[in-house]
């Protein structure tokens, strides 16, 4: 206890120091944070998206033909079984179209109103966790008899409608009429997986080209079983590729395997289709502005410490006479440290949280495609629930060490070994 | 029976262009229940023989023996050991710390000793100080003291440990004649009542004259 | 007193060596901050050659056969629905909040598609091609994008040569670091590609339309006539006047004949600007975090300087009290704590500067000397900036130290 109330009155004494620390402390791990969450948003599970670590995106299809590039975003709908169809470890395979425009949605005797689709398939309800809050999801006989039925948004079915139940009721999607089968809760924008206004069926086919046996609009979303590893997915789907270049090297076609199926971490970062996701770049760079994040900070804080330390030379000269052991100095400095380091820490991971609930959309690029056509995506900022998450706790706490040792290690191990006649008279 | 003994102890400081002798074949003897003061001018190594006395420096050559156990091969751990059981401190400047309150000060050697319970140790804070008058401003802070009550918090504290050997380093120094008197009563008590060794450094002629022995210091040396 | 000044801070080495470090990396970091934001924004300061403001696009499609608003006119179904197009797009001129309206492909800015071509000129064995981005459009794109010519040919003149047939090029850096002429191509019969069925007049020499307000012009670019004749449809992009953009879309919300006409319909009103805000997302995200990554690093060395100083007045409380009955003014102490800082920045600059000279050309990227040299000068004036901000409240600490007061606390 005697510990706290020292603290406090070394704090409330040195009020210049305890400002310039709390305040070092708090913008460093302000910041941390801010990249550590910002970059989890791509990663964190919040429903609907709640297997997102076991659920892989077979996105676009790169092929060199004669030494002619082109890539697309989308498959044809039967080449792309090729290539994902029955893959080891696979649960669970959904075919979607990935990237959607805007569609103009409007009920009898009301002005149309734009919303994003996403058109997917009956096994998308299965791989995802919606929650419906009236009707049912649509079966795969709907789909594929290429039925006109929706599911919409609880926000979609209020703008249209005014009510949440309404199924059974019609609304024309692009003049054309469609029935609703269901209306689910909203999906928050940085779900990019499953985010959309409304949802109909995936007719792959549709977006087939006549005289193109590979692109199209497919793409596809693979749940893996649990525990099954993602790099012998991405070997097999490597290998697939390899065999079909073998095939078709003949005609001069040859197909560029990206890193495909791309785990959400990997879909988050943007990257055109005829890139692959460059993971280590980005942990590289992650870490170098983590360390310039808490380097320039520790410096200050560890010129600070050794200033207080200055003040206290005499104190820590008495208590060696009376019986100290170095050990017991360092620690006690440490945890002194470590205590300051918290408080800025708390009040840092209080900024961060507000500034990714505010402000982040400002500074992180969350959607990793590259055009957004919808401002609620471009506006999107993290909800509490996908950003709080007892690890980022730990994480914190770990950093603040990181910073408490850094600055505190060093000057509190100097202190230590001053001799205490040395320290008390006062040279 | 001799609880201090110094044998032949020198102590030079080396800088880089001068090399300073503080202490010239010191020998010395203080018995168990002695009250010593040590006199002499400015710079002629006093505070040396004390901080070498109380474990805070060590001689450049020589022996010091405390309570017959030899002290040049302790670690620094087991010096700090022992001068937590066995020696108290006063200093001139009283060295209290001003981020703890007079409890909190007081109890500071208790903090380095194993198996002493809270409620212990408020026990014995609170009979020290009540012993020295302090007991009412236990919640007080240094700095709302006046020198004489510092330098009894400070006294509280070197004798709060039990230890046999309590050194003083100027204790009147900071205070005026009043308060001088006042801390040199409380020493005489320690020394009489407690049957503790005190080793005093002091400049005041009338003060070192009520100890049981003078010792002289000129230029390093023993003189007397 | 400059001498003493130093001594004074050598015997403060260990913390000025920290304090020096941090300042380096903290220049360093900007320096290089400045750099990367001058590159940046270079686009920024060279003519856009369009302007967005004021501008709309809207998608244009066929009621699909399932509707059951589709009409269907048998053999006539797609005759009926170029017209249909054309007539809703005359509808859209006719509106009096609507200065132009075009038919576009890929004309429109802010998009990352980029469908290049070269041209050549008829009977011309020149090796070295023209190569640029085409952006297909009818002639009133003109006036929608405000297109600007090079050769100061009137807007009007621009539409003309549309209208018959002849293409308009954009200025080229490219082309010119060859050692060729764009301007030299105007009235030039060019083909594009292989394709020598398809001859084009080079109508006039225009601004070059960018991509996005960022990237800079790299290439050149091309505005390939299409004909308002039913032939050809697709994205309609108008230009409404200014201050008619609430009037505008409340037409086009209330008015169905604007909208739709039997199996045609147009939806999807979208300003050019919004659309600019998610396509320069990633740039200004980037300017944004350098911004923030300079204004972190300046807070920074604020805390640096302030806590180190800070500790250090109260340090020298009674060397400055005896300075100051020896005769120094309140304006000397005060200027005595901002040199120290300003000898800590040189000591600083010059590291930065010893570790970015041999970086400054080297295989990955190579920064002019004069981008270089005005981005060192920034910074050490950004820094120095900082410093006495930083400095300001332990300097007029000391100036205000009480000589009697601070000589008798000794």
């Amino acid at each position: 206890m005697n510990y706290f109330k020292q603290i406090y009155y070394e704090m409330k004494h040195q009020k210049m120091m305890t400002w310039v620390s709390i305040s070092g402390t708090a913008l460093a791990i302000f910041l941390v944070m801010s990249f550590i969450v910002a970059d989890q948003i791509n990663t964190v599970e919040v429903a609907p998206e709640t297997n997102r670590s076991r659920i892989l995106l077979g996105k676009g299809i790169h092929i060199k033909m004669d030494s002619q590039d082109g890539s697309t975003m989308g498959w044809n709908s039967d080449f792309i079984k090729k290539i994902y169809e029955g893959l080891e470890g696979v649960e669970l395979i959904s075919y979607i179209r990935d990237g959607n425009s805007n569609n103009t949605l409007s009920v009898p005797g009301q002005e149309g109103m734009t919303f994003l689709p996403k058109r997917i398939d009956a096994n998308f309800w299965k791989m995802y966790d919606f929650k419906f809050i009236d009707g049912r999801p649509f079966n795969q006989g709907e789909v594929d008899s290429n039925a006109k039925v929706i599911v919409l948004t609880r926000s979609a079915a209020r703008k249209l409608f005014g009510e949440e139940n309404v199924t059974g009721r019609t609304v024309e999607v692009n003049m054309v009429d469609y029935q609703v089968v269901g209306v689910v809760d909203d999906v928050h924008p940085l779900m990019n997986g499953t985010f959309a206004h409304f949802y109909v069926p995936f007719h792959g086919a549709d977006y087939d080209r006549n005289d193109d046996p590979f692109c199209g609009g497919t793409n596809v979303r693979l749940l893996l079983k649990e525990g099954t590893d993602i790099a012998s997915v991405k070997k097999e789907v490597e290998q697939r590729y390899q065999r079909l270049n073998g095939e078709k090297a003949k005609e001069g076609i040859e197909f560029i395997y990206h890193d495909q199926p791309y785990t959400s971490q990997e879909e988050g970062m943007s990257f055109g289709s005829n890139n692959s996701p460059n993971m280590k770049t980005h942990n590289t760079v992650q870490w170098v502005v983590y360390a310039i994040l808490i380097l320039l900070p520790a410096i200050n804080l560890s010129s600070m410490t050794r200033g207080r330390l200055r003040h206290r030379v005499a104190e820590i000269g008495v208590r060696r006479a009376f019986g100290a052991k170095r050990r017991s100095i360092v620690w006690q400095l440490f945890g002194e440290n470590f205590i300051i380091t918290i408080i800025g820490g708390v009040i840092g991971l209080v900024l961060s949280a507000a500034f990714i609930m505010l402000a982040s959309h400002l500074f992180f690029k969350y959607y990793g495609g590259l055009e957004a056509s919808s401002l609620d995506l471009i506006y999107a900022r993290p909800s509490f629930e996908m950003m709080f998450s007892w690890i980022n706790f730990f994480i914190c706490l770990g950093f603040c060490l990181v910073l408490n040792i850094l600055s505190a290690t060093v000057p509190a191990w100097k202190a230590s070994r001053v001799e205490p006649a040395i320290a008390l008279s006062g040279r | 029976m001799a609880i201090i003994t110094l044998k032949d102890v020198n102590k030079v400081y080396r800088t880089k262009e001068i090399e300073t002798l503080a202490l010239e074949n010191v020998n010395l003897e203080i018995g168990k229940g002695e009250f010593v003061s040590i006199m002499g001018p400015s710079g002629c190594g006093k505070s040396t023989l004390l901080n070498i006395i109380g474990l805070l420096d060590v001689p450049t050559s020589g022996v010091v023996d405390l309570m017959n156990e030899p002290t040049e091969r302790m670690s620094d751990s087991r010096l700090s050991e022992f001068r937590n059981r066995n020696i108290g401190f006063v200093f001139q400047s009283f060295h209290l710390i001003p981020s703890l309150n007079v409890a909190d000060n007081v109890a500071l050697p208790l903090a380095y000793r194993n198996g002493i319970s809270a409620k212990e140790r408020h026990e014995k804070v609170e009979a020290v100080l009540t012993r020295l008058g302090l007991s009412h401003r236990m919640r007080h802070f240094p700095g709302q003291l006046s020198g004489g009550q510092c330098q009894r918090v400070a006294i509280a504290r070197a004798i709060i440990g039990d230890p046999q050997i309590v050194l003083a380093d100027e204790p009147t120094g900071n205070l005026d004649s009043k308060m001088g008197q006042e801390v040199m009563e409380i020493l005489h008590q320690l020394n009489k009542e407690d049957g503790r060794t005190i080793v005093m450094v002091t400049h005041n002629e009338s003060q070192a004259r009520m100890t049981d022995r003078i010792i002289r210091f000129f230029d390093g040396r023993q003189v007397e | 007193m400059k001498r003493n000044l130093l001594i004074q801070m050598k015997n403060e080495w260990r913390d000025n060596v920290w304090l020096i470090l941090e300042l380096a990396i903290v220049c360093l970091v900007i320096c290089v901050t400045i750099v990367f934001l001058s590159f940046q924004t270079e686009g920024l300061r060279s003519p856009r050659g369009f302007n967005p403001e004021n501008v709309y696009t809207i998608e244009a499609s066929n009621i699909p056969k399932e509707s059951r608003h589709f009409i269907d006119l048998g053999d006539k179904t797609s005759s009926s629905n170029a017209e249909d197009f054309l007539t809703l797009l005359g509808r859209l001129r006719e509106n009096p909040n609507i200065e132009a309206a075009a038919i576009t492909w890929n004309a429109v800015p802010y998009n990352f598609n980029y469908s290049g071509n070269i041209i050549s000129v008829v009977d011309d064995q020149d090796s070295v091609k023209y190569y640029g981005n085409s952006r297909w459009a009818s002639a009133d794109i003109v006036d929608v994008l405000e297109v600007t010519s090079l050769t100061g040919a009137t807007r009007k003149q621009l539409k003309e040569m549309l209208k018959r047939g002849e293409i308009l090029i954009t200025d080229n850096s490219n082309y010119v670091r060859e050692g060729r002429d764009p301007f030299a191509l105007k009235g030039k019969k060019v083909f594009f590609g292989n394709d020598t069925t398809k001859i084009y007049r080079v109508g006039d020499v225009v601004q070059n339309i960018r991509r996005t307000d960022f990237e800079a012009s790299w290439a050149g670019g091309f505005i390939v006539p299409l004909p308002e004749d039913g032939s050809s449809w697709g994205k309609i992009v108008i230009r409404v006047k200014p201050g008619k953009t609430e009037a505008f879309i409340n037409d086009f919300k209330t008015k169905p004949e604007l909208r739709s006409l039997r199996n045609i319909y147009l939806s999807d009103l979208q300003s050019l600007m919004d659309i600019r805000e998610a396509c320069q997302r990633g740039e200004s995200i980037n300017i944004r975090i350098s911004v923030g990554l300079i204004i972190f690093l300046l807070t920074t060395i604020f805390l640096g300087l302030l806590g180190s100083f800070w500790f250090r007045m109260q340090q020298r409380v009674s060397e400055i009290a005896i300075r100051k009955v020896c005769g120094a003014k309140r304006r000397q102490i005060f200027a005595r704590v901002i040199s120290e800082g300003m000898i800590l920045l040189v000591g600083a600059a010059v590291i930065c500067l010893a570790v970015l000279t041999p970086l400054r050309d080297n295989s990955m990227i190579s920064v002019e000397w004069s981008r270089f040299l005005v981005a060192v000068a920034v910074t050490v004036v950004l820094v120095a900036i900082g410093i006495v901000i930083s400095l300001w409240y332990p300097a007029r600490k000391a100036m205000n130290i009480e000589p009697a007061i601070a000589i008798k606390d000794e």
